[in-house]
């Protein structure tokens, strides 16, 4: 069967006429959450559905329901045209929704057609028909609306159905189930048959007995051997969820430990940085930074000041001096000349041993240089023989002083004046030097945090708690196993010895029976054990046979959608209790615990694809495969690749999925038409037209854009 | 003012350092709301508590004191515009620095130090042989100094409320202050040599 179009008309989002024309191989229908994926698939799944007539205006397009006016009415349709066995048929489902005045939507006219287009010839017939070319136990198969769903072997009785869906000996389950029947009846009729024996009532009497008496107990050890088995494939299950966790929870502490020594780290980095730099231009001083020539013009200027005032004071005083010396010398006896030479050049004289008036020299102790002598000495006493008249001095203030100490001040600080710009440069680049330190921490650190997001996502789902102390278990599981290991152990002999029982007293009935006779009912009570026997092991083979061809197959298809990656197989594993479960081994047959999610949707599909194969092998039926694929965990890459693998394997495949969707920096997701043109096959884009608001339902409608 | 003879010990004159620390320097108003407030606390309260408040200096003389230390380095002055009302900060200069060495901050009244040192190298009309002789008194010295003070002060006002104007976030990055004197004082201006016969341009 070949979907070649699919009709949408007024089904909640999908307002009005909306139609997908698909192709023969892979489709591709692409949108975002709330776009319309769920709808197309809810869509569908009414359709198909050929049991209930189910109807409700809350399918209808709101969008559609507001526009209508009083009394008017419209239709909401689904409807696919396909081809099977050369046939184009149209299987269509719709009602009519009328809004009355009130603006309540009432439903009516409800129709479910199969329409047969040969030509010009329609032919209309119920829509249960559909169910010829597509039986529901095959459509199983064909649909899954959400993620989870393609792991078919999720629900219990999966194996089951498969066999009753495709087993070639499943037209022997009404032989088998005879042949327990008559099993049974012969038994009861040799039974009775020996119940009329009087010569050896006593004997046989005693046999039955033991018979029955060991039936019920093998009943109940067979009870409890199951009972224990299924302890041990629980244990055998946590356990090996646990040592992979165990793993993961010795990683992840590992993990853990390096993180938090890389905090610390970054913590200590992070307490030297000091980068209060106004501040400090302040409270360090280092606004002082360009002070060293200020500090000097101050010591030049000062210093000039100071030696300026020391000058103009010494000349005072000398003038001072002078004058008195003159007036006394006026007053005295020897008048001398005006030029007579001050204290200093006096002092110079009889320090230079020469008379700086004539140029004669006068060495020291000669008259001329004594005469020189006494006369400064006169002239120093006649200095401080006025004591009531001092000279007053030039200066009332001496802020020159506070200046010149504050000269020295500066001076004796000048070094670290001097030193700040090279401080302050290096402060800077040790504050620079710790940020990058913290950047390549920080760096480490995310590493780290990848790693353990890595670690936690193979646990599928196990939280970080969980792991760490779901390792204390270990022990008590292990005991646990062993103990019911034991007991299954001991119970089997115990089964074999009863057994052993039970036969031998069967044994010996046989041996009475055959001289009576019971002999007959005998025989053909054993005849029918074997026959028995052989149609269960018929079942049995057949079972094992459709496993191995669905696994054949799906490894072929694994290995197409694989081609670069996962070098292992897939097998479909039965366990005790019926159930089977599909897993992945690698090249050593060591089983792959939590496969990527990637590896395990391409293991799903295969799957799928190979059940398909079987279908229109075995039930000469053909169905499209219609999922949606959670191919997010892939990598941009490798979509591509399983897409364009898919588009290759000749069968219809209709993919609905989030992938090749990318912001487009305007809160909103574009088409990535650079990944999307690399596909080959046929690509729908579905979205919400804009604009729209998710809380008025009326606003909401779906366009469809065939991309190619 | 006391005139009294040092030489006869008498009782002794106040430091200059000490009668300039009881004055309190003039500003252009218009800078109070173009700069002060925007850069400190000034208006606010505590001013030791700068970061929870968001500002990057305390008291809002602490922006009269870089504003002064532009001015000094770029060696320009602007005199206050004539007819421009101004306004005095309400601490005097002797309370400049003096922080409680608590929190985030340290104290750092040396810094008034230096500022003197810087007025008095860069004042150049005062006859400190009159000031000693006392023919000149020192509150006019003292004057003088302010004046000094006030015109490089009113400089770095103006170039800090240029840099507000053309990006109010300018001195909220933790660098931009320090860049600004990183650069005004760079390798050029070290190695300038001190010249008495510089004369400032006004």
């Amino acid at each position: 069967m070949i979907i070649k179009k699919i009709q949408i008309d007024n089904f909640r989002s999908y307002y009005k006429q909306n139609v997908f024309e698909l192709s023969d191989r892979l489709n591709l229908i692409i949108g975002s959450n709330g776009d319309g994926k769920t709808t197309l698939f809810d869509a569908l799944e009414w359709l198909f559905n050929t049991k209930s007539a189910s109807v409700s205006s809350v399918m209808c397009s709101k969008k559609r329901i507001e526009e209508l006016f009083d009394d008017e009415s419209d239709f909401t349709r689904v409807a696919i045209t396909y081809v099977h066995d050369n046939d184009t048929k149209i299987l269509e489902k719709s009602f009519r929704f009328t809004k009355s005045f009130d603006g309540q939507v009432t439903t009516s006219e409800y129709e479910f057609n199969l329409i047969y287009q040969n030509g010009v010839e329609r032919d209309v017939r119920k829509g249960i028909d559909f169910d010829y070319d597509l039986p529901v136990e095959l459509r199983k198969y064909s649909m899954f609306k959400g993620e989870t769903d393609l792991d078919i072997f999720q629900s219990t009785n999966a194996l089951q159905l498969l066999i009753d869906t495709f087993s070639d000996v499943k037209d022997f389950d009404a032989y088998f189930s005879f042949m327990e029947f008559a099993k049974v009846k012969s038994d009861q009729a040799l039974n009775n048959a020996l119940k009329s024996d009087n010569k050896n009532k006593e004997l046989i009497r005693r046999n039955q007995e033991i018979i029955n008496l060991k039936n019920r107990k093998l009943g109940q050890v067979e009870s409890d051997i199951a009972k224990y088995q299924k302890q041990v494939t629980d244990f055998s299950k946590f356990l090996k969820d646990i040592e992979k966790n165990k793993e993961a929870s010795d990683l992840l502490v590992t993990v853990n430990k390096r993180i938090e020594n890389l905090e610390a780290e970054k913590a200590k980095a992070q307490k030297f940085i000091d980068e209060d730099y106004t501040i400090k231009l302040l409270d360090d001083m280092w606004v002082l930074m360009g002070f060293e020539s200020i500090a000097n013009e101050y010591s030049s200027i000062v210093g000039e000041i100071d030696l300026k005032k020391r000058q103009i004071e010494n000349e005072y005083y000398a003038k001072a001096g002078e004058e008195r010396m003159l007036k006394r010398i006026q007053t005295d006896f020897t008048p001398l000349p005006v030029h007579i030479p001050g204290r200093e050049i006096m002092q110079e004289m009889l320090d230079e041993e020469v008379c700086k008036i004539c140029g004669r020299p006068a060495k020291m102790h000669s008259d001329s240089w004594n005469f020189m002598r006494q006369r400064l000495e006169e002239f120093e006493k006649s200095i401080h023989k006025n004591e009531e008249d001092p000279i007053p001095s030039l200066y009332k203030h001496d802020y020159i002083g506070e200046l010149q100490k504050r000269n020295t001040t500066v001076n004796d600080n000048l070094d670290r004046i001097v030193g700040l710009q090279r401080e302050i440069k290096e402060q800077i680049k040790f504050n620079n030097a710790r940020h990058e330190s913290i950047k390549s921490i920080n760096g480490r650190i995310s590493r780290e945090l990848e790693q353990k997001k890595r670690i936690l996502a193979q646990t599928d789902g196990a939280t970080e708690e969980q792991l760490l102390s779901a390792y204390t278990e270990i022990s008590n599981w292990v005991d646990g196993q062993s103990t019911a290991n034991e007991n299954i152990k001991r119970l089997e002999k115990e089964r074999e010895s009863l057994l052993s029982e039970i036969n031998k007293a069967k044994d010996s009935l046989k041996d009475i029976s055959k001289e009576s006779t019971a002999s007959i009912f005998s025989s053909t009570h054993t005849a029918l054990s074997m026959i028995s026997k052989a149609f269960y092991a018929a079942k049995e083979k057949n079972k094992t046979e459709l496993i191995s061809t669905i696994e054949e197959s799906a490894n072929e298809y694994l290995a197409k959608l694989n081609v670069n990656d996962f070098k292992g197989t897939i097998q479909i594993v039965q366990k005790s209790d019926g159930t089977a479960e599909a897993i992945l081994v690698d090249s050593d047959f060591n089983r792959i615990h939590n496969p990527n999610t990637a590896l395990k949707t391409t293991m799903c599909v295969s799957i799928l694809f190979s059940i398909a194969k079987l279908s229109s092998e075995k039930r000469e039926k053909e169905y499209p495969l219609i999922f949606d694929a959670p191919t997010s965990s892939f990598t941009n890459k490798k979509e591509s690749e399983f897409f364009n693998v898919i588009s290759g394997i000749n069968k219809q495949v209709i993919i609905v999925t989030k992938s090749f969707l990318k912001d487009n920096g305007d809160g909103d997701v574009e088409l990535d038409r650079t990944v999307v043109n690399k596909i080959k096959g046929r690509i729908f884009r579905i979205k919400k037209k804009k604009p729209f608001d998710d809380k008025k339902l009326g606003t909401i409608q779906t366009v469809i854009t065939q991309i190619r | 003012m006391t005139i009294n003879n040092n030489n006869n010990g008498h009782k002794r004159d106040d430091l200059l350092f000490d009668i300039w620390g009881g004055r309190n320097p003039l500003f252009e108003e218009r800078y109070e709301y173009s700069v002060i407030r925007v850069l400190s606390d000034y208006g606010v309260g505590a001013s030791e508590n700068t970061e929870a408040k968001g500002k990057i200096l305390g008291a809002g003389y602490e922006v009269l004191i870089l504003a002064f230390f532009i001015g000094l380095y770029s060696n320009l002055r602007l005199p206050l515009t004539e007819g421009e009302p101004t306004k005095r900060l309400g601490q005097p200069i002797d309370k400049w620095g003096n922080l409680d060495s608590k929190k985030f901050r340290k104290a750092y009244s040396r810094l008034r130090d230096y500022i003197f040192v810087s007025l008095v190298a860069k004042t150049k009309n005062i006859d400190w042989i009159a000031l000693d002789k006392g023919e000149i008194e020192v509150n006019e010295v003292v004057g003088k100094l302010m004046k000094t003070m006030e015109e490089y002060t009113n400089y770095g006002l103006m170039v800090m409320a240029d840099k507000l104007s053309e990006d109010s976030g300018y001195f909220f990055s933790n660098r931009s202050m320090l860049d600004l004197f990183l650069q005004l004082v760079g390798p050029k201006n070290a190695e300038r040599l001190v010249d008495k016969s510089d004369v400032e341009p006004l």
